[in-house]
């Protein structure tokens, strides 16, 4: 896992649409970071430089 | 006694009426006859004292000569009187001297000669009496049990020789009365008869239209609100004045009886949209998680016929369900432009097919010029909704008309249509989800359309109008901002 690498963070609370969509994403070859939660998202994001968000609510 | 008091005024105010008559009617008639019996005896006493006097007169020198056969002979004269005039005919006459000895009698039987009056008998003592306190000059009356005396003086130049009295039977008498008292009975009958009913006509009238308010009103304390005032009463008293108050009341209660069902409906839709919104949201996730997840399925590949037909039935499965949700949560905040004239020109191309199919007539009667500040998205699924409900139910080759009206801060839209009516089970429901009329409707093209017009702040109203059927949309609409 390099800082180059584009991930992508997925916030979703919904067990159902967070599992099927970080599947859909690793089956595009996308890496992908679920959070069911805001807060710990914006901790992740903290941690880490992402280019792109994806959230749903 | 206070089951009299209790009665109906539908006979209390008759009998009380007719008590009343009658009393006044006895008393005038009591009167009538005290006054008829009075005068009658007036008159016997008045000619009795005439007769005494003139006889008196006559027999005056025949007892100063102290002849008895001339004297009876005077005082027999009016016996023999023709018969007939029988009230002034005396029964006996007798002649008394100062001592109040018989003189002479026209019976001598019963009043023999020189015999002392008060030895007589019957009411001839009270009668001595009576004229032994009378002053010298005076005529005397008395009224005995059978007979009726009057006692005149045989007096001359202030000499008196004695009295002569004059002896009515009763008997003549009273028969004059009865046939006297006869007549006024039968007068007072007669005002009876004819007071009676005029009386009782007026007490039921006027205790009728009572009767039938208070009936009325007993009807509407059993929670009965609908009841109309009872009959028309034209007139401006107090009855007047209480119908009219009656029928205040029966307005205001039927008022707040339809606002609280208005309330209690409009309540029950708004539950039912809180409770489906929440529901919808929760089904939208899991099912967007499904749908994905199916479609990853899918394009991961290698599944056999079998399999791919299994995923494809559950998948549309999946896709009925999202549209049902879809259509329940009605989101009225979204982004949309405003609606203008030729939006109705699209709905018009958009409902000719179903409109050919059943061959209706659409009629759109618009005032619109400009834009209305309203989502088009919004007031198109309104008009559509609504269109298509009128054409479905629309009679065949019938015309479906609808009004668009740009008024003062405000959007009124009708749709008419002619063919079968609501039912009334339908009606009270009408705007509820899957309270559908039709066969192969959804149920929710009606909830739909009320949840976007109670969004958008106005008022959506179904009428039956004898043959047609309308439905009246109000939205609040101001100035385009």
């Amino acid at each position: 896992m390099t800082v180059n690498t584009l991930r992508i963070c997925l916030v979703e609370d919904d067990e159902l649409m967070g599992e099927a969509l970080s599947e859909r994403f690793e089956m595009e070859g996308l890496a992908c970071d679920w959070h069911p939660r805001g807060k710990d998202a914006l901790l992740a994001l903290q941690r880490r430089r992402l280019c792109c968000q994806a959230t749903r609510c | 006694m206070r089951r009299w008091f209790d009665l109906s005024f539908r006979y209390k105010v008759p009998l009380w009426g007719s008590a009343l008559i009658v009393i006044a009617a006895l008393a005038v008639s009591a009167a009538f006859m005290a006054q008829a019996y009075d005068d009658l005896r007036r008159d016997l006493v008045d000619s009795s004292a005439s007769l005494g006097r003139a006889l008196a007169r006559n027999v005056f020198p025949a007892m100063l000569n102290d002849e008895v056969w001339r004297a009876f002979e005077i005082i027999r004269a009016p016996l023999s009187a023709t018969p007939g005039d029988s009230t002034v005919q005396p029964e006996i006459l007798l002649a008394l001297d100062q001592r109040q000895q018989v003189f002479v009698a026209t019976d001598p039987v019963a009043a023999p000669l020189s015999i002392q009056m008060s030895e007589i008998g019957g009411d001839y003592p009270a009668l001595a009496r009576q004229l032994a306190t009378a002053p010298e000059t005076a005529t005397v009356e008395h009224i005995g049990e059978q007979h009726l005396y009057v006692a005149v003086p045989i007096a001359d130049d202030g000499m008196r020789l004695g009295t002569l009295v004059v002896v009515h039977s009763k008997d003549v008498f009273l028969p004059r009365f009865w046939s006297v008292a006869q007549r006024g009975a039968l007068t007072g009958l007669l005002v009876l008869a004819l007071l009676l009913p005029i009386n009782w006509y007026w007490g039921r009238r006027m205790a009728g239209p009572l009767v039938d308010l208070a009936r009325s009103i007993d009807s509407v304390s059993e929670g009965v609100p609908h009841t109309p005032p009872p009959t028309d009463y034209p007139y401006r008293d107090e009855l007047g004045r209480l119908f009219d108050a009656y029928g205040l009341m029966v307005r205001t209660l039927q008022d707040k009886n339809r606002l609280e069902k208005e309330m209690i409906r409009s309540e029950r839709l708004a539950a039912i949209g809180r409770l489906s919104a929440g529901v919808a949201h929760e089904i939208n996730n899991p099912l967007g998680g499904m749908l994905v997840a199916l479609d990853n399925f899918k394009r991961r590949g290698g599944h056999d016929q079998r399999t791919l037909k299994t995923v494809a039935m559950i998948e549309r499965g999946l896709s009925q369900i999202r549209d049902t949700v879809g259509a329940m949560l009605v989101e009225a905040k979204v982004k949309s432009r405003d609606f203008g004239p030729q939006d109705l020109d699209d709905l018009v191309t958009l409902l000719a097919a179903e409109a050919r199919k059943r061959k209706v007539t659409i009629d759109i009667d618009s005032n619109l010029s400009e834009e209305v500040p309203l989502p088009a998205t919004l007031l198109r699924q309104i008009l559509m909704n609504l269109l298509l409900n009128a054409i479905q139910a629309s009679d065949p080759s019938a015309e479906v008309h609808c009004t668009v009206r740009r008024t003062d801060g405000a959007v009124v839209v009708e749709t008419f249509n002619t063919g079968r009516p609501i039912p009334e089970e339908v009606m009270s429901h009408l705007f509820e989800p899957f309270a559908t009329g039709k066969e192969n409707g959804s149920g929710l093209g009606l909830w739909v359309t009320y949840q976007i017009v109670s969004q958008l702040g106005g008022q959506i109203v179904a009428e039956r109008l004898e043959e047609t059927t309308r439905f009246r949309v109000v939205l609040p609409a101001g100035e385009s901002a």
